[in-house]
């Protein structure tokens, strides 16, 4: 047939894109980029309850109103269990080649997509351990691919972290403003390298590789940003939680906007209504140091928890950041309406006293803005990173590495700076530190550090997970986690007198590896073939 | 090919005329029935001689002493004269062919003999359909006509569509519609054309018959042929006109407000709820209703009411209403009255013929306060001129305006209408409304549609030598519609919340608006085709070969603001609203893109050959090389052929001994395959890989300007397997006449088989998107067509015939992928009829007897307490007991197990919703000048789950009974038609089932049959004779009776039409019945032609 008529019925809707035609500019690749930002929750996002701050309920950090045992049979579906934005970025990467735009924007934009391929297969790992890796779009023929067996997380993760290598080499250094670049990139690979390093360092019954490589290349990332000048510290612990504008903030690598009408959030209408707050445990509380930089249990300064003045005397500042500590909120002790399951009720988010009567107490009307990477968490995967490979043998920590990292954190804390008595050694013993022979004092003090900097930031369960400390989340392992102020003994007090939000007896049992890991939705397991449905389950379920 | 003979001597003898001798034969051709002069036939003379006759019938040539002349017209029976006397005036009827062996057949690209069909072809008789029938659209006239082509109207609105199939379901996908041409042009909406400038309508069935226009005719071509003017024609005035009164032919009644009240408030007590609707207490309300009936029924029949009497503020604050109306009356007309007139003028000399139409209709609706309406203007006109005498041409204009106006639909008021009972407040007080449907009625602004439709044609037939012409057109269609919308406030008495009443705007914020929603389509066709025919000895042949393409765009697009500035001048500049958000789909025509543009076009090279040996052995052979754009981009065009061979079997020697009684006998068969492109309900491409626009709701990133980003989500999976539909179809026939050709018979059989169907997988989510469409389903198609014809005239004057159609199909799922064989609606499983209804058997009702003292079930009765949804209910006396079908489970117990093909429960197949058994039968006389006609249609089987309030009772809640649904169960009423009362009764308890819980699990007790006979037309018709008239130059005067619908014989088991299934839907759930009703109609119209 002649072209002519060829061309006559080449014809679709003008009102549809359709690919491949779409890939026409640079534009239309960013237009299609912004999707990935959902992967960011932030604060969570309209009425949603779910964000990554405050939310997570698995924690040893706080006490949920609730008792929220672990699952006890799989779930038949889960959200989380999608590779919707793998096949999106995968169908990116396909496609960029065919765009018409400069190699260095074509390596931006597959930067782009690797960087968010490689986030949501971090993502997926944490929560699922094995998972399939596709490092392609696939056809509904492919069932071979579909429904192949899962990736061991090893295979998965080195793939991760070539795909973060690729981001940081080739992302630009500015693209616009608050959006991936390459300092997003190096921050994302501290953090994963960070985390995947030390795993393969705790599961030693997995017999994984490298865990030293991860380590350092944690290490290299962070340094890079670290001593790249981009960043400043902000004064304030609180600016990063609080703010209606973290545009300004040096502190920030990348943060999620809010602003009226366009997107909102319920954090603070949360945490200000009449709901009572999962407020922190007596175990988060105790874990706050004495401004000497001692543990309470070792400093002088710790005037004991009698009162809530004892309490607070003489503590790291983060903590009155963190929790009200001008009145323990409790059953039956709430104040203005307010109440928190444990005696301390969180306010980091909120806004400072003297904004309170402006605060933004309607459903979907918050406009704090979300803090995603910034450099207090760079500095916790530098120390912590450098101390890991301290105690490997393959990098000897100085001073100036703590000085350079978390000691900038207790300098903005009001603490004492940790000072290194001897190979990890800060200089004295936590009478409450894990028995466990592989974590040192000087490991224990620098763990402390990031639970208490990123205190309801929705790490401290990951970070459990990839030190195998899963049992912290059990109460009768750790009653502490369940636990809250020392308040008037009631019938809502144990026999010492601390808050007890759930009956006599409740707990909260950590099975060992089942709880580690989500299970795989049960209904997408039986869409498997018969034969390799059994392999598809995680441990325990 | 008898045709093709007649016309090259027709051509040969022209030369001749000149040249004639001897004695001089004159006389005059007329129609037999319609006493209308014959132009332009052909007298044929033995021995190669022959004139044509002029424009007024009458003819003359020389006899040259032949013994007789054979005297032909396309479109009558060719008649043999013998010249007995040279001198006489031969005053010749000639008698019209529809049943006549050489009937002329309108197909794909050209005409043949119906003798000589090898395809499935039937033939509308367009007169009998059309001719005197109070209807404005050709799609309402078709319904019943030809079996095989099934019409379907859901209700019996002013605008409701038809739902149009050749041979049932072809796909679960796409419309399974026909591709519908008028002039060789799609026209998915009949409604534009004017039944009156309808020539001719062949439906084609099989493939191979369709073949030739490809893709779109997968599932058949309804083919329309508008008139011409004809040469030699003596010009004609006809004006026609009907005028008609149309009443519903069947609507539930209101029952009488005091034993309803009491059977609702036994339904509240039973399921422990207040016993009250809008505050009043329904005991309280009940014994004041009686009260009312007794006392003032006879004083205040008037519309205001009186307070203290018609109604009342209790002392606690709530508001009563004690009168009972008759909703019927109060918001119903009795009849509504339609018009149709129609006027032509047609003629045509030597070189020029034309045909004039303009039509005119209207339609009023049937609320009483501002009804709907719908007036229509159709104006077309057609000249065609023999401009060389090689070359003809013709142009051919169509025009039709469209206008309805409707109320603004605050609320759908056939719900709301149909949703209280007789004693809510129809009437004013201080002359205004209460909040119910009168309220908004009265008070809705006129919104309108106009849609101005206009068509122009342009054609020329080439000459290229005598066996070879080429015809060539080019058409332009374009369609605009506007629509206008507002809304504004409501001035009623609201005492929707109790305790008090307040005169207010209870009209919704959101109908503070107006809004325009406009667009306009551009179809471009053209086709072009050459035409050979060839004779060699026996061999006949006919060749066709040419190209079409059609190219279509259409736009549409919306605007509303909220804020009327000045509710009477509802426009858009003058609003201080917002700017509304996007329209819905239902605001757009069939085949427009539903997202504001669309754009398609198609294109193909087809060919056909017939060819036939001594007129006994028929072969045709179809093909297109058929391109769309709804294809998949890199796989647009695709070869689409087909084959069909018949036998007249008639015509063999050995036949001879049935000669005395068949006049033709043939037996044919046909094989062809098309690809379906008609595969979604919105017009989108399923093969495109459409990447749509994240809602900017579920876009949650602020970018640095401050503003939500616009993000576009990755492409839809498109399964690169991924193929169109194949409709592949078989058919066999038998064709003959017997009896001196009174009557005719014509069977077919056929297997449809859509091979390859599409449907959606369900895939892992590692797949990373929604699964795509693939090719995995078959769905085949049985069926047989039978159709008989006959005709006779006893004596001189009376004439008789009859004719009668009756068609069967089954579809089947031979293949579809659903691992579970889950039985949910929404899926289907191998083994499928299509249609069916999976529901429980009903057994009886239960008795004291069932139950043990507590309330438990006796031994040996089925528990049925799975089934008992959620609220107050538990099955007790006076309720329905389900038959315990599957006794495996060992359970003694009714279920449904898990819902699946291999695991049931009690379910079974109780029903089938698809029409079976379709049939009609036409019977006429005329006698002297009088003629009657009756045309029945009935389906004898069909099953329907209807839901809502009006087929089941207590559906929603305590809202209304009708009449018939007093007659429910108590223990001093144990036979009744409902069982026990219980208000709520719409649960999806056991998912994928039809709607209905308690004692409404879908079930056969309750099943709807829909089967039903109706005297879909009747006409009574008297012709003035020509002496009577010919003083006024008329020649034809015919005034006529014509009723619609007057008699249905049915048994739906609900006082609602048979034909309706449709009803207001919200969120899922339809209100069966809530729609406008069918009507039958009275009319009166005259036909005259001068």
């Amino acid at each position: 047939m002649g072209t002519a008529c060829n061309k006559y019925i080449d014809t679709d809707n003008p009102d549809s894109l359709v690919d491949p035609t779409f890939w026409k500019n640079e534009n239309n690749v960013r237009a299609y980029n912004w999707e990935f930002y959902n992967l960011f929750m932030g604060f969570g996002n309209g009425n949603s309850l779910n964000g990554d701050f405050y939310y997570p309920a698995f924690t040893d950090d706080q006490v949920p109103a609730g008792l929220t045992p672990f699952a006890k049979t799989a779930a038949p579906s889960d959200i989380d269990w999608t590779f919707s934005y793998i096949r999106k970025a995968n169908i990116m990467l396909e496609r960029i080649d065919n765009v018409p735009m400069a190699d260095e924007a074509k390596n931006h934009w597959k930067g782009v997509a690797r960087f968010f391929r490689g986030f949501q297969y971090f993502k997926l790992v944490q929560k699922f351990g094995d998972v399939p890796w596709y490092s392609h779009s696939l056809d509904i023929s492919d069932s071979g691919q579909i429904y192949k067996l899962r990736d061991p997380h090893q295979m998965v993760m080195d793939s991760v972290l070539a795909d973060i290598n690729f981001a940081v080499d080739n992302l630009r250094i500015a693209d616009q403003a608050n959006t991936v670049n390459k300092y997003v990139a190096l921050a994302l690979k501290a953090r994963l390298c960070l985390w995947e390093g030390t795993f393969r360092k705790y599961w030693k019954d997995k017999n994984m590789p490298d865990q030293d490589k991860w380590l350092q290349e944690a290490k290299d990332a962070a340094s890079a940003i670290m001593t790249s000048g981009a960043y400043l510290l902000a004064a304030s612990y609180q600016t990063a939680y609080n703010s209606n504008d973290l545009s300004t903030d040096k502190e920030m690598i990348l943060f999620k906007r809010y602003e009226p009408t366009y997107l909102t959030h319920s954090l603070l209408s949360y945490l200000y209504s009449s709901t009572p707050i999962a407020g922190l445990s007596k175990s988060a509380v105790e874990a706050y140091l004495c401004t000497d930089g001692q543990p309470i249990g070792v400093s002088p300064l710790y005037q004991g928890d009698a009162t809530q003045s004892d309490v607070n005397a003489n503590r790291d500042k983060r903590m009155g950041i963190t929790i009200d500590t001008t009145y323990y909120y409790y059953d039956g002790h709430s104040r203005n309406g307010l109440t928190a399951s444990s005696g301390y009720r969180p306010i980091k988010f909120l806004p400072d006293s003297n904004t309170l009567k402006t605060i933004q107490t309607g459903i979907s009307t918050n406009v704090t803005d979300a803090p995603l990477f910034w450099l207090a968490e760079v500095y916790l995967n530098y120390a912590e990173a450098a101390v890991e490979l301290d105690k490997d043998g393959k990098y000897t920590l100085t001073q100036a590495d703590l000085d350079n990292s978390i000691n900038k954190l207790r300098d903005r804390a009001g603490v004492a700076h940790m000072t290194l008595a001897g190979p990890q050694d800060p200089g004295f013993t936590d009478p409450k530190k894990d028995p466990d022979a592989d974590i040192t004092s000087l490991i224990w003090e620098i763990r402390r550090e990031r639970r208490i900097e990123l205190m309801m930031d929705g790490f401290r369960f990951n970070d459990l997970l990839r030190w195998k400390k899963g049992p912290y989340l059990d109460y009768s392992v750790n009653p502490d986690a369940a636990l809250g102020a020392k308040v008037p003994p009631s019938s809502k007090t144990n026999p010492d007198g601390y808050v007890m939000r759930y009956p006599a007896g409740s707990t909260r049992p950590f099975i060992d590896p089942k709880n580690y890991l989500t299970a795989v939705p049960t209904n997408q397991i039986l869409l498997y073939p018969l034969d390799l449905q059994p392999k598809m389950q995680n441990p325990g379920w | 090919m008898r045709n093709y003979k007649t016309l090259s001597l027709l051509a040969l003898l022209c030369w001749l005329t000149s040249h004639a001798f001897g004695q001089q034969i004159k006389g005059e051709i007329v129609d037999k029935n319609t006493h209308a002069p014959v132009a332009g036939a052909s007298i044929v003379v033995t021995g190669a001689k022959g004139v044509t006759s002029d424009a007024s019938g009458k003819f003359s040539f020389e006899s040259q002493g032949a013994k007789f002349f054979t005297v032909s017209s396309i479109g009558f029976t060719t008649k043999r004269v013998t010249i007995m006397d040279p001198a006489k005036f031969y005053s010749i009827e000639l008698e019209g062919s529809n049943q006549a062996l050489d009937q002329v057949v309108v197909v794909g690209y050209g005409t043949q003999k119906k003798v000589d069909l090898t395809g499935s072809v039937a033939v509308v008789d367009v007169n009998k359909t059309f001719g005197s029938r109070p209807i404005n659209d050709p799609t309402k006239a078709l319904q019943g006509v030809v079996p095989g082509l099934t019409i379907q109207y859901g209700n019996g609105g002013l605008t409701s569509s038809a739902d149009i199939k050749i041979r049932g379901i072809g796909s679960v996908n796409g419309q399974s519609r026909p591709l519908i041409l008028v002039d060789n042009v799609q026209t998915d909406d009949l409604s534009i054309i004017n039944p009156q400038d309808i020539e001719s309508i062949s439906v084609l069935k099989d493939a191979a018959s369709a073949s030739i226009y490809g893709a779109r005719a997968a599932f058949g071509v309804v083919l329309i042929k508008t008139k011409t003017g004809r040469k030699n024609q003596r010009s004609t005035i006809s004006y026609t006109d009907n005028f008609s009164w149309n009443t519903p032919t069947k609507l539930p009644d209101f029952a009488n407000p005091v034993p309803e009240l009491a059977g609702l408030s036994l339904a509240a007590k039973r399921a422990i709820i207040t016993p009250e609707t809008f505050g009043m207490n329904l005991d309280t309300l009940h014994d004041a209703v009686a009260n009312w009936e007794k006392q003032y029924s006879k004083t205040n029949t008037g519309l205001e009411m009186i307070k203290g009497q018609d109604w009342d503020i209790r002392p606690d604050g709530k508001t009563y209403f004690y009168k009972v109306w008759d909703p019927k009356k109060m918001m119903l007309n009795k009849y509504t009255f339609s018009q149709l007139h129609n006027l032509s003028i047609s003629g045509g000399s030597e070189k020029i013929s034309y045909y004039i139409s303009g039509g005119y209709s209207q339609d009023g609706g049937i609320f009483k306060l501002n009804p709907d309406q719908v007036k229509k203007y159709n104006i077309t006109a057609s000249v065609n001129a023999a401009v060389t005498d090689y070359l003809d041409v013709s142009i051919k204009t169509l025009y039709r305006n469209y206008q309805y106006d409707y109320p603004y639909q605050y609320q759908d008021y056939w719900y709301y209408f149909w949703r209280w009972g007789s004693y809510f407040p129809y009437g004013t007080y201080q002359g205004n409304y209460f909040r119910v449907n009168s309220a908004y009625l009265s008070q809705a602004h006129v919104n309108n549609l106009s849609d101005n439709y206009s068509r122009i044609d342009l054609g020329a037939t080439l000459k290229i030598t005598k066996k070879l012409n080429f015809r060539a057109d080019y058409t332009i269609g374009r369609d605009n519609a506007l629509r206008h919308e507002s809304g504004g406030p409501i001035t009623a008495w609201d005492f929707w919340t109790a305790g008090k009443l307040f005169l207010n705007n209870i009209a919704s914020a959101s109908s503070d608006v107006v809004q325009y929603t406009t667009g306009r389509a551009i179809v471009n066709t053209f086709n072009g085709y050459l035409t050979y025919q060839d004779a060699f000895a026996d061999h006949h042949l006919k060749v066709i070969g040419g190209i079409n393409s059609e190219s279509d765009e259409n736009i549409n697009f919306f605007a509303n603001k909220t804020g009327l500035l000045d509710p009477t001048q509802p426009e858009l500049g003058l609003t201080y609203g917002n700017q509304g958000s996007g329209y819905t789909a239902s605001s757009v025509p069939l085949g427009w893109s539903q997202k504001g543009h669309g754009k398609k076009a198609f294109a193909g090279y087809f060919g056909r050959i017939n060819y036939d040996y001594k007129d006994k052995y028929l072969l045709e052979l179809n093909g297109r090389y058929d391109g769309s754009s709804y294809f998949p981009p890199q796989n647009r065009w695709a070869f689409f052929g087909s084959v069909s061979a018949g036998y007249r079997i008639i015509e063999e020697d050995f036949m001879k001994f049935i000669k005395p009684t068949f006049s033709d006998l043939k037996i044919r068969g046909s094989y062809g395959e098309l690809g379906n492109q008609d595969v979604t309900a919105d017009g989108s491409n399923i093969y495109a890989a459409i990447m749509t626009p994240v809602s900017p709701t579920t876009m949650n990133w602020v970018g640095s300007n401050g503003q939500s980003v616009q993000s576009i989500a990755q492409p839809q999976a498109i399964a690169r397997s991924l193929k169109w539909e194949r409709i592949r179809t078989l058919d066999f026939g038998v064709d003959g006449r017997i009896l001196n050709n009174h009557i005719g018979f014509s069977f077919d059989w056929y297997q449809r088989e859509n091979v390859g169907m599409i449907q959606p997988t369900s895939v892992a989510a590692t797949f990373g998107t929604g699964g795509p469409m693939v090719n995995s389903g078959n769905l085949r198609t049985r069926g047989y067509e039978i159709s008989v014809d006959a005709s006779y005239n006893i004596g001189k004057d009376l004439q008789v015939y009859g004719s009668i159609g009756f068609t069967d199909y089954k579809a089947v799922f031979t293949k579809w992928n659903n691992p579970n064989n889950s039985l949910a609606t929404t899926q289907n499983y191998k083994g499928k009829t299509y249609g069916e209804i999976w529901g429980f058997e009903t057994e009886r009702y239960f008795t004291a007897d069932d139950f043990n003292s507590d309330g438990s079930y006796k031994a040996g009765v089925a528990s049925q307490k799975g089934l008992e949804a959620t609220g107050n209910f538990h099955y007790g006396p006076g309720d329905v007991k389900y038959k315990d079908i599957d006794k495996s489970d060992g359970k003694d117990s009714i279920s449904y197990g898990n819902f699946t093909l291999n695991n049931h429960g009690d379910l079974k197949v109780i029903g089938n919703s698809q029409p079976r058994y379709i049939y009609n039968a036409r019977l006429g006389a005329s006698w002297k000048g009088f003629d009657i006609s009756v045309f029945l249609q009935g389906v004898g089987k069909r099953d329907f789950w209807g839901t809502g309030q009006t087929v089941i009772p207590l559906w929603q809640s305590i809202d209304i009974l009708y009449a018939n649904q007093l007659d429910y169960w108590t223990p001093d009423h144990t036979n009744a038609r409902y069982p026990r009362l219980y208000p709520g009764n719409s649960g999806a308890n056991i998912a994928g089932l039809q709607r209905g819980s308690n004692n409404f699990y879908p079930q056969t007790k309750y099943l709807l049959n829909l089967a039903y006979l109706r005297l879909k037309n009747l006409t009574v018709g008297y012709a003035f004779t020509n002496k009577l008239l010919t003083k006024y130059k008329i020649q034809k005067l015919r005034v006529y009776f014509s009723g619609e619908n007057l008699a249905t014989i049915s048994n739906v088991g609900v006082p609602i039409d048979p034909e309706i299934t449709d009803g207001f839907t919200t969120s899922g759930v339809s209100f069966t019945g809530r729609t406008y009703p069918f009507n039958k109609n009275y009319s009166v119209g005259a036909q005259l032609t001068f």
